[in-house]
């Protein structure tokens, strides 16, 4: 199948699937991020600090 | 008066009383700091030992959730325990006071008690409990964090556990209870409680209780229950002691079960049933349902079902962000997105990668295409060939570009699949050590000779397999001809000499010479060493001296550098019977000497100011060619009448060459043959508006090579068969029946053509002499027309026959003719400039609609449609293509040429040109109208045939080839 299709056209295809990749991955980052504080935040409210992070840096 | 107890400690308030005893605040005199000071109650019933170890058991603790015991003094008869004196309130005093936690502080409380309890359960040797752990034992410091207090009933635990001796209502665990609760659970740590296993406070683990020592409290307050020596303690409800039954032994999870039921009370504010299987889980609006779950879980009736160390449940808390359901389902949500971008990169790699080798192949496959257009143009058909198989993928491979149209069409030009005519065809391109002086090919045409600096190289036909190399003289001048069918005679290094081809040795060889001659009947040799002023002839048979001929001095040309260039301005020619040589002289002298006897010779000129003599021997009559100052001459001369014919002069270039064959003469663009009897000149060839600069004949063919670096070949009608391009100007041209070579003198290869004979293509033959511009057959194939703006004439495909031929009227005022078909009507379509178009049947000849239309355009604009496009074309520049469907415009065609017919077919479009010198030909394209094929002299197409229409009076035809059938041709072409 693909030898019916151009090889440039298999090549920008191939270009712009990563391009996407990239920039969708640049945006789930941010989104992720911005999701991830609300719900440490969230978690924070509920929970307190969370012990587990303090305790590994303290390298307990 | 301030009590000072062992002189150190100064009691400074009661702060508390309880079941363990007194509490007091004081200060320690020395160090000015606050300590609290503890009067235990048990005092006398426990001795003072047994109290001395409880505090070194306690004062070893160190723990920053733990307050410090510092101290065990006795005063008055009251032991004192001191101890760090913690800041803040008790838990109690807040729920006292309705003041519930939020979730974080308790967590964090939580957290802070579970370490201490780690710390506690771990000390050795095998840990302490601390058995009453409530919320009036947690203090709170002003810094927010926890200090569990009140070690009251702590107790060492033993291997097994340890045996309670207090609890507090609501907070003691279920197997503080009753055994028919736990034995109701089948569960529970129950051992005998021989004290010498359990209550390992003291060495001899003994717990001294007397029987009345039993204290009962209410209900929220510790309740203590002393254990009688060596009595059994069973799990009794309080206040009852009973001997039938087995103790139970408390463990680490007794205090988790403490702390669940604390926790339970901090947070909700109510103090959880007594009965564990009783307590109500907390719902979600008290708190979260992980903390909810970390608390039932504590509270667990059976041991087994809680958490099993302190360790395990401060996991809990410290994991609730890390396993909470919302962190995880957002863990997930990244994993997924990570993965599926991953995998989307990934997949754009790979496509890239895809990309990226298949066009590397397709820039890979032009070049090779062009490298085979090249080859091929240089006459070497098989690296032509190879190089185009190079350039079409051969696997499946999903790295492999699909195949370019340049490399199907270098392939289809390599093989030469659509060139039909009976013509010299590019067969091999030999490489030689140095370049060539001459080139020879045998009469039998088994053989080519070679002459090159200082060798001579003889190669097989058609294979051109090299099978000997031998060395000649270094001059060159140095001649090689072949006699009969294996053997040559060549200018020797040793000798001129006789070599049989088939054997491999030389038959004879004689005194040194260059310059060869060889009679007709290949009896005679004749030679002559450069400039020497003797002549040898030898019978070639044996190589025996026949006779030699002194020249008195006379001499040939020969360029003072001979060894690298053959000044090729001397006649030196033995005439049919070897009685006469032609020789000319650096004097201009031209002689026709007799070999034997000099009273014979002829002279032509004796001397003269001519140069370049050529010439030779037809029958009796020598012709010769010479030149001076701008002017060139032709004569003939009758050797046996001995009278000088005739001949004539010309301002271009006069070429001579006669053999047994005929007389030929070229002069400037024009060869004739001469008829000796009549004189007269047939012409053979027409070279247009270039000069001849060679040429060579086989009777048939005529090889003439002009001053454009091109060669071309006629056929015996002066008609042009092919014509060809090299990269220089070729100073050899050798034609044998079915062999011919060109070469030049600064170039190592020399170029082997070889007649392909196409007859099995035939499609129609008419005689060559009839004018036409084009050629078609009729939808029914039944009909061939040739027609031009004149004249058509039509035939019957069948046997040839001449149907009709017909005059067009008023020729010079046609605007355009086109032959039309349909499915059941072909017919000839003339177009006069007035408008008026008659049609003529293809059929017979017949008029078959003659109409008066609009003038037509002077542009000459056609229109053509195939299933995508729509082709216009016009006469003064290139065809433009558009898209049927958008109107846009897509391409143009081929420029320089005027495009006459457009023809879809199988997938394939077949357009139809007419160049600027009128030559027709055709291009087959892909549908995406790239060029497949070049197609010289297609004239018509078919269903399913293409015609080719060649001047030697042929219409041959050829299918389209597939690309599997090309590459199945270059397969068997390479092997």
């Amino acid at each position: 199948m693909l030898l019916l299709i151009s090889s440039e056209m298999i090549l920008y295809s191939g270009i712009a699937l990563m391009v996407c990749a990239i920039i969708l991955a640049i945006f789930c980052a941010v989104l992720f991020s911005l999701t991830g504080k609300k719900i440490r935040k969230k978690l924070m409210a509920e929970y307190g600090e969370n012990r587990l992070k303090v305790k590994k840096s303290k390298g307990e | 008066m301030p009590h000072i107890i062992a002189g150190i400690y100064e009691i400074q308030e009661q702060i508390g009383a309880g079941g363990g005893g007194v509490v007091y605040i004081g200060r320690h005199l020395r160090l000015n700091k606050q300590v609290v000071l503890k009067a235990d109650k048990r005092t006398l019933s426990v001795g003072t030992e047994k109290l001395r170890r409880e505090v070194d058991m306690l004062k070893d603790l160190s723990h920053r959730y733990i307050p410090q015991v510092y101290d065990f003094v006795q005063e008055d008869g009251v032991v004192y325990t001191v101890m760090d004196y913690i800041e803040g309130e008790s838990l109690d005093k807040r729920l006292a006071r309705n003041e519930i936690p939020t979730q974080p502080e308790l967590i964090k409380w939580s957290c802070q008690l579970l370490e201490a309890l780690a710390y506690l359960h771990s000390r050795p040797p095998y840990g302490i409990l601390h058995g009453d752990i409530k919320p009036a034992n947690i203090m709170i410091r002003p810094n927010g964090d926890i200090c569990l207090i009140d070690f009251n009933i702590a107790l060492s635990l033993g291997e097994d556990g340890a045996v309670k001796v207090g609890f507090s209502r609501g907070y003691a665990s279920p197997e503080h209870y009753s055994a028919d609760y736990l034995y109701d659970n089948k569960s529970a740590a129950v051992g005998v409680a021989n004290t010498s296993s359990s209550n390992a406070v003291a060495d001899d683990d003994r717990t001294m209780v007397d029987d009345e020592d039993k204290t009962v409290v209410d209900d929220d307050k510790t309740v203590v229950e002393s254990k009688p020596f060596n009595s059994v303690v069973t799990p009794s409800t309080v206040g009852s002691i009973t001997r039938s039954r087995p103790g139970i032994l408390l463990d680490s999870r007794s205090d988790i079960y403490s702390l669940g039921a604390t926790l339970y009370h901090l947070i909700s504010g109510k103090r959880p049933a007594q009965d564990a299987k009783e307590v109500v889980k907390l719902g979600k609006e008290v708190c979260s349902p992980a903390v909810s779950d970390i608390i039932r879980k504590a509270m667990a009736v059976e041991t087994k079902d809680r958490y099993q160390s302190a360790e395990d449940m401060l996991n809990a808390f410290l994991q609730l962000h890390k396993n909470d359901k919302r962190i995880i389902r957002h863990k997930r949500r990244m994993v997924v997105a990570g993965v599926l971008l991953s995998a989307l990169f990934l997949a754009g790699g790979a496509l890239t990668f895809i990309g990226l080798k298949q066009l590397e192949q397709k820039q890979s496959a032009l070049a090779l295409a062009e490298y085979s257009a090249n080859a091929l143009s240089e006459g070497d058909v098989a690296l032509a060939i190879e190089q185009a198989m190079e350039a079409i993928p051969g696997g499946k491979s999903i790295l492999d570009a699909p195949v370019t149209a340049q490399a199907q069409k270098a392939l289809t030009d390599a093989l030469g699949v659509y060139r039909l005519s009976d013509s010299f065809q590019a067969m091999n391109k030999m490489e030689l050590p140095s370049a060539p002086f001459d080139v020879v090919i045998s009469p039998t045409e088994k053989y080519i000779a070679a002459v090159y600096a200082y060798e001579v190289a003889v190669f097989t036909l058609p294979d051109c397999e090299q099978i000997v190399t031998l060395p000649i003289q270094q001059s060159a001048l140095s001649d090689v001809i072949f006699v009969g069918e294996d053997k040559m005679v060549y200018a020797g290094k040793d000798g001129v000499a006789l070599y049989d081809l088939g054997t491999g040795q030389a038959v004879w060889t004689k005194d040194v010479a260059t310059t060869l001659s060889l009679s007709a009947d290949e009896k005679i040799l004749a030679a002559v060493n450069r400039d020497a002023d003797e002549v040898f002839f030898y019978n070639v048979s044996d190589g025996s001296v026949v006779s030699q001929r002194d020249l008195n001095g006379m001499h040939m040309s020969v360029a003072a550098n001979d060894i690298f260039a053959d000044p090729q301005k001397d006649v030196f020619a033995l005439n049919n019977d070897g009685s006469m040589l032609a020789m000319s002289f650096s004097n201009g002298g031209l002689y026709l000497l007799d070999t034997k006897d000099a009273n014979n010779d002829l002279i032509v000129y004796e001397e003269s100011e001519y140069t370049r003599f050529r010439g030779g021997f037809h029958n009796q009559y020598f012709a010769f060619s010479a030149e001076k100052s701008g002017e060139s001459l032709f004569g003939l001369v009758d050797s046996e009448t001995v009278t000088y014919i005739g001949g004539y002069t010309s301002n271009d270039s006069i070429l001579v060459s006669a053999d047994t064959k005929g007389i030929y003469v070229s002069n400037g663009n024009l060869l004739v043959c001469v008829d000796t009897d009549t004189l007269e000149e047939k012409e053979l060839a027409y070279t247009d508006s270039v000069a001849i600069k060679g040429f060579a004949t086989n009777g048939k063919h005529v090889l003439v090579a002009t001053d454009d670096s091109g060669f071309a070949f006629y056929d015996s009608g002066a008609n042009l068969m092919s014509k060809e391009e090299a990269t220089q100007n070729c100073d050899f041209v050798v034609l044998s029946q079915q062999y011919a070579v060109v070469a030049n003198r600064n170039e190592t290869a020399i170029r082997v053509l070889a007649l392909q004979n196409h007859s099995d293509t035939q499609r129609f033959a008419y005689d060559a002499r009839i004018p036409h511009e084009e050629a078609r057959i009729s939808h029914d194939e039944k009909t061939v027309m040739l027609f031009d703006y004149e004249k058509f004439y039509l035939y019957k495909t069948e046997d040839g026959s001449l149907i009709t031929e017909m005059e067009i009227p008023d020729a010079a005022n046609i605007y355009d003719q086109q032959y039309r078909k349909s499915d059941d009507a072909s017919w000839l379509e003339v177009i006069w400039y007035d408008g008026t178009v008659r049609c003529y049947d293809a059929a017979d000849g017949s008029l078959l609609s003659e109409e008066q239309k609009e003038a037509p355009s002077k542009e000459l604009t056609e229109e053509f449609e195939t299933d995508a496009y729509r082709i216009v074309s016009t006469l003064h520049s290139a065809p433009v293509v558009y898209d049927r469907s958008s109107g846009e415009e897509i391409a143009t065609l081929e420029e320089d040429a005027y495009l006459t017919y457009v023809t879809q077919m199988d997938g394939y479009i077949v357009t139809e040109y007419i160049n600027t010198a009128g030559e027709r030909y055709g291009l087959l394209l892909n549908n995406d109208l790239e060029t497949l094929a070049y197609l010289p002299g297609l004239c018509d197409v078919t269903k399913d045939s293409l015609i080719f229409d060649y001047s030697s009076g042929d219409l041959r035809e050829s299918k389209i080839y597939a690309l599997d059938e090309l590459i199945e041709l270059g397969n068997q072409a390479l092997n």
